[in-house]
């Protein structure tokens, strides 16, 4: 199943942010993931979803050029805002990285610096990424911790990564992932270490950032119930492999692989989808 | 009546930094019956498992195990309560609730031969118990590290069930497997309800005990705010938390667009 499925805007009209064609993972003599490809165009959420081992965070770290030394894109391109990857020298990568495509992660702790304010770790990145004097940095990084809608961005621009909790957390470093204006976003199970409603809260979040920036993302998580929230495609990974691609709907509603039904009869048979169907 | 639990208070920490972490919770567990508790991070969902188990000690509050009243447990009798008694326990990480030093054999065996009985007899039943969680009996001599998460949840539930207690308590038994895994979870607790097995099932996901539960009772800062069928509960919530946690449960039903 390595078909690119183009939705009907990437056909024409818009080009692609991202491009993902056939792209295959090796490590240590064998291939790990074997081949994934989709397109993001301005807008489009694209799902991942699969458990620890199905090659979702290889597929993602690839995307954003940070594999494991022993692994390699050993066949397939990726190609962001137009340019194939493989080609660019580590300060391309640096420019590219925050400003075109940036990224969050499960524990957002262990990527903020203890010993530093959140506040300023942010201010750093716009510095550096924009160009700016430090008055104005710090200016919009207050704008950017009042954007992923924590209450008192004054208050939080001083606080330590210990004096927040982990939903609290996951919005700083969305922030910080939003400080360069990217035009794509990962995030690789970015709710899954937290609680369900704050997991709602900032799934929210990232919808609306999809409608007020045009955001194109790349939704990773085990829960295929997550995953249909946003996305407009959905992948299922199992064993390095797409099982099944396609429009969320489709997926959800026709599954074609037994593995993507094992994962819906789940939901309907163990969670609240048997009530709120007859209410 | 299997479990009785009144006006519960839980506090932890010294006395000028005591925080309170179960006010005045109360649960009530009938034979047979399977309970969902839902609660997020700090509801004190697993304090109220430890408080059941004996493992912290309440500072208010009556628990009756059984028909008997643990006000008067010692650490002694706490500890024979937990290797053999009326409940067992299952925890989301199944290296906490096995010894990482004994063989699953070994595992499966000791709560009963520490009971009297014969060695061969609880030998026969560990292999009984293995099969139920749809294990292979290969795996008796093996020891916790070299079985996969799934395998060691299923001996970790094996382990639970070998004495046939009148109540087991999961605390998060399927939030760290696949999909897999947890299904097969699930089916074998299913099954458990046939044998009259009380099960009291802890998580911070209604979504995840919704499928199994008879009755939820919904943990949020230390109480119970709302408890009831989990049709009713999940149809026609009547707290604004418990409205909050519906609504916030991924399902493959409503999409946020």
């Amino acid at each position: 199943m390595t078909a690119l499925t183009e939705s009907p805007v990437a056909a024409g009209v818009t080009s692609p942010v991202l491009a993902v064609r056939d792209v295959r993972i090796r490590g240590l003599g064998d291939e790990i993931v074997h081949g994934v490809s989709f397109e993001l165009t301005p807008g489009k959420v694209v799902g991942i979803v699969g458990e620890s081992g199905s090659g979702k965070t290889l597929t993602c770290r690839a995307i954003l050029g940070i594999l494991p030394p022993q692994l390699e894109v050993s066949a397939g391109a990726v190609h962001i805002g137009g340019r194939d990857v493989s080609a660019l020298s580590p300060a391309e990568w640096t420019a590219l990285r925050g400003s075109t495509i940036s990224a969050v992660f499960q524990d957002p702790a262990s990527y903020l610096n203890p010993s530093i304010p959140v506040g300023a770790q942010i201010a750093e990145v716009v510095r550096v990424k924009k160009g700016v004097r430090r008055r104005a940095a710090r200016h919009r990084a207050l704008e950017l911790l009042a954007a992923v809608r924590l209450r008192e961005p004054e208050l939080v621009y001083g606080q330590y990564a210990h004096e927040l909790s982990g939903g609290m957390l996951q919005r700083v470093l969305i922030a910080t992932a939003m400080a360069a204006d990217p035009r794509v976003l990962v995030a690789d199970e970015a709710t899954t270490a937290l609680d369900v409603t704050v997991q709602a809260e900032i799934l929210d979040l990232l919808a609306d950032l999809r409608a007020s920036t045009g955001l194109a993302m790349v939704l990773v998580s085990h829960d295929l119930a997550v995953v249909a929230r946003l996305c407009d495609e959905v992948l299922v990974m199992r064993d390095g492999e797409i099982v099944e691609q396609g429009p969320t709907d489709r997926v959800l509603y026709e599954p074609e692989h037994s593995y993507t039904r094992l994962l819906i009869s789940e939901h309907e048979q163990y969670g609240l989808e048997k009530f709120l169907e007859d209410s | 009546m299997i479990l009785s639990v009144t006006d519960l208070d839980v506090h932890y920490g010294p006395r000028r930094r005591r925080r309170q972490v179960l006010a005045g919770a109360s649960l009530a567990v009938d034979r047979g019956e399977v309970v969902g508790i839902i609660g997020e991070t700090g509801s004190g969902k697993s304090t109220f498992a430890r408080a059941v188990l004996g493992l912290v000690r309440p500072s208010a509050g009556r628990i009756v195990i059984d028909g008997e009243d643990a006000a008067g447990y010692g650490n002694r009798q706490w500890r024979t309560l937990r290797r053999r008694g009326v409940i067992q326990y299952v925890f989301q990480d199944p290296l906490r609730s096995l010894d990482p030093d004994l063989s699953i054999a070994d595992s499966l065996t000791e709560p009963l031969t520490l009971r009297g009985v014969p060695r061969a007899e609880a030998v026969d039943r560990a292999r009984a118990y293995l099969s139920r969680v749809r294990l292979d009996e290969d795996l008796l001599p093996r020891l916790p590290g070299e079985l996969s998460g799934g395998q060691r949840q299923r001996v970790a539930v094996a382990r639970a069930l070998v004495t046939e207690p009148k109540l087991v308590i999961l605390d998060e038994p399927v939030s760290a497997l696949d999909a897999a895994n947890r299904v097969q979870i699930l089916e074998i607790l299913k099954e458990l309800r046939a044998t009259g097995t009380a099960l009291v099932f802890i998580s911070h996901d209604l979504g995840s005990v919704a499928g199994i539960a008879d009755r939820v009772a919904v943990l949020y800062q230390g109480e119970f705010v709302e408890a009831g069928p989990t049709r009713d509960v999940v149809t026609k919530p009547t707290h604004p938390y418990t409205r909050l946690l519906i609504s916030s449960a991924p399902t493959l039903r409503r999409k946020v667009s």
